[in-house]
Order: C-alpha cells, then sequence, then structure tokens
C-alpha cells in the first residue's frame, strides 16, 4: 500500500492536471478561438488517448476482470454497441446490456468450452 | 422538467431547482461511471481516499482513471500528470463555450471559477439543455447547484463501488469494472463529431492494440501523439487538397 504523503501528492497532481485548463477557460473564455489549430490537434491527441484507454482497459484489465477471457469483454462491449444503436442512444439500456451479457457468457463460457463442437 | 421560476425566486430555491436536475438518467449514469471507478480503485489496491480525493479534486473521470490506471501499473507520477494533463485539455474548450452560457455581467468570479471546476461532459451537455430557458441572473446558481447534488452523488458512487469490488462474487465485481470501458466507448463514439476525432478515435484504438502487448507502458501516450497527431494532419491535408483543387 501506499502512504499518506503518495496520496495527497497524487491527488494534488491529478488536479494541477486537471484545473488550469479551467481556469484557462474561464479567464481567456472572451477571446479564444475554440477552432484554433492548436486545439483541434489537442482535441484529436486526447479523443485518440482515451480511446487508447478503452482499448487498454479491455486488453489488459485490472483486478478480478482478468480471468473473464478477452473474448467474453470484446462480445459484451459489441453487445453494448448494438443496443446503443438499436434503441436510440440509450446510455443506461445499453450499459446494463453490456453487463447482462457479460454475465451470460461468462457463465456459458465453461459450458461451451465442455461441449464436444 | 426545468421549471421557470420569477425574477423574484429566492436564491436558495434556485438553488435546490438546480439540483433536483440531477435526479435524471444523466446523473443514474454518472453515478455509475464513479461506482464503477471506485471498484477500479479498489481492483487496483489503492486506498479508498485516494479514490475518494481525485473524484472531489479532479471532477473528470477519464483524467482519474488514467492516473488510477497509471498508477497501478507502476509508472511515474510524473509521466501519469502528463497523460492526465492531456486528457483534461479538453476541458478548455467545454468551459470556454459553457460559460457564456452560465455567466452574466454581474456573476462574481469567484461564483465562476466554483461552477467551472465542475466542467466535464455530463455538465456541459446537461447544463446546454437546461440553463437557456432560465432567466440569465438564476443561471450560476442553478448550475450550481446541479454541480453539488452531482459531487455528492459521485463521491458516494466512488465510495459504494470501492467498497462493492471487496463484498460483490468475484464475477459481479468483474462486471462492474466493464462499466468505465463500455461508458468510454459509447460516449467517446458519440462526442468525437468531427472527422479528425473520428479519425483519432479508430486510429487510438488500433494502434492501443500492438502497443498495449508489446509496450504496456507507452501504450497511451504513444497511441495518443501518433494517432492524433496522424488523425489531424491528414484531416489537414484532405482541406488543402480541396482549396488546390478548386
Amino acid at each position: 500500500m501506499i502512504n499518506d504523503l503518495s496520496i495527497f501528492l497524487i491527488i494534488l497532481v491529478g488536479f494541477l492536471a486537471t484545473e488550469p485548463w479551467r481556469w484557462a477557460g474561464v479567464f481567456f473564455s472572451k477571446n479564444l478561438d475554440e477552432n484554433s489549430e492548436i486545439i483541434l490537434w489537442v482535441r484529436a491527441v486526447s479523443t485518440a488517448l482515451i480511446a487508447a484507454l478503452i482499448m487498454r482497459l479491455l486488453l489488459s484489465p485490472p483486478g478480478s476482470l482478468e480471468e473473464a477471457p478477452l473474448v467474453v469483454r470484446l462480445l459484451a462491449v459489441l453487445c453494448a454497441t448494438l443496443t446503443f444503436f438499436v434503441f436510440k442512444k440509450r446510455l443506461l439500456l445499453s450499459i446494463a446490456v453490456g453487463l447482462v451479457s457479460f454475465l451470460i457468457l461468462l457463465w456459458c463460457l465453461p459450458i461451451l468450452e465442455g461441449s464436444p463442437i | 422538467m426545468i421549471e421557470v421560476r420569477n425574477m423574484k425566486a429566492p436564491k436558495l430555491q434556485i438553488f435546490l431547482d438546480g439540483a433536483k436536475t440531477s435526479l435524471s438518467p444523466a446523473g443514474m449514469v454518472l453515478f455509475l461511471t464513479f461506482f464503477a471507478y471506485g471498484a477500479l480503485v479498489a481492483s487496483s489496491n489503492l486506498p479508498v481516499e485516494l479514490g475518494l480525493g481525485l473524484t472531489i479534486f479532479v471532477f473528470a473521470i477519464p483524467g482519474q482513471v488514467v492516473l488510477v490506471d497509471e498508477i497501478a501499473r507502476g509508472s511515474s507520477l510524473i509521466s501519469a500528470g502528463l497523460l492526465t494533463t492531456f486528457t483534461s485539455i479538453r476541458l478548455l474548450p467545454l468551459t470556454v463555450s459553457l460559460l457564456p452560457v452560465i455567466r452574466e455581467e454581474s456573476t462574481p468570479k469567484w461564483l465562476e471559477i466554483a461552477i467551472a471546476h465542475f466542467i466535464a461532459v455530463t455538465v456541459w451537455v446537461q447544463s446546454m439543455v437546461n440553463l437557456p430557458p432560465l432567466p440569465k441572473d438564476q443561471r450560476a446558481l442553478h448550475c450550481l447547484g446541479f454541480c453539488i447534488a452531482l459531487l455528492l452523488f459521485t463521491s458516494c458512487g466512488t465510495i459504494l463501488g470501492f467498497y462493492a469490488a471487496h463484498l460483490l462474487p468475484p464475477n459481479i465485481a468483474a462486471a462492474t469494472l466493464m462499466i468505465t470501458p463500455i461508458y468510454f466507448f459509447l460516449s467517446l463514439r458519440e462526442t468525437a463529431k468531427r472527422k479528425t476525432e473520428r479519425i483519432a478515435f479508430v486510429l487510438g484504438i488500433t494502434l492501443a492494440i500492438p502497443l498495449t502487448i508489446w509496450f504496456p507502458n507507452w501504450a497511451l501516450i504513444g497511441s495518443g501523439l501518433i494517432g492524433g497527431t496522424v488523425a489531424y494532419l491528414s484531416v489537414k491535408r484532405g482541406q488543402r487538397g480541396q482549396f488546390n483543387d478548386k
């Protein structure tokens, strides 16, 4: 486990990495061009970064999720995505379907593995 | 639904009206997201104080997940901080575009800064919908009520998720860890409206596969910088090509 000082430092780093962007937004909101080249590039980088984070969370997941097979993790995301498009982008429903399909697949897996096919 | 009160409505009433708007599907999704984040903190063997502290002082889930995941994987605090910085830069354009909707001439600076602390995707989307029908002098307080209620939701979510991860049966605990990737996947796809961002989204996902397998420590910054820059340049070059064709 980590000590109190590390906890404090991590929170401080998180705050300093985040809050100044909001302050900058407050102070420059009267004369900042949202469509400037630098902002477009930054948005592209942060989109790709979060997309990569999603993939890393699925490929090399934390904690007990690691024990679920990769194919189950990916299929659960697929089920959620399909629900999202079929049911007019209802986020809560899609997440619920993703989780239920994850549990069903997890439960079915030993049966599938045991089958002769 | 939003109630529009008359100009002389008491301040507390406006604040509470704002707080009430948090009882919505968006508020529930946010609670669930922070619940999943709390479970992630627990599964990463990090303490609940850290998880809660980040929820209160960072209040932007992508940055928090990046920071927690990087720390759990043993990255240095500096590189974890730099990655968080990159995910948080997107708050700048959100703040810039939302503040003119919230403030009026007499809005005190401290109130603007207090509200800005809560600006992230959920507050941005909800405020863009909920605030414009209100009189301008009520918006800031209404929004503050909404934000404080969300802070309460997200803090409870973090704590409950943290302890649930230890108490729930392993399969269910594993399922709670699926919430974050599913939520990020669906919402990032939705918010990536520009062509540049859509290309960056696909490139980020694709590049992350080999990078996570062979260079896990560089997966995020590598996919982010390469994928984002390639997406930006390809769209820019395409635009220039169009101009030349004319």
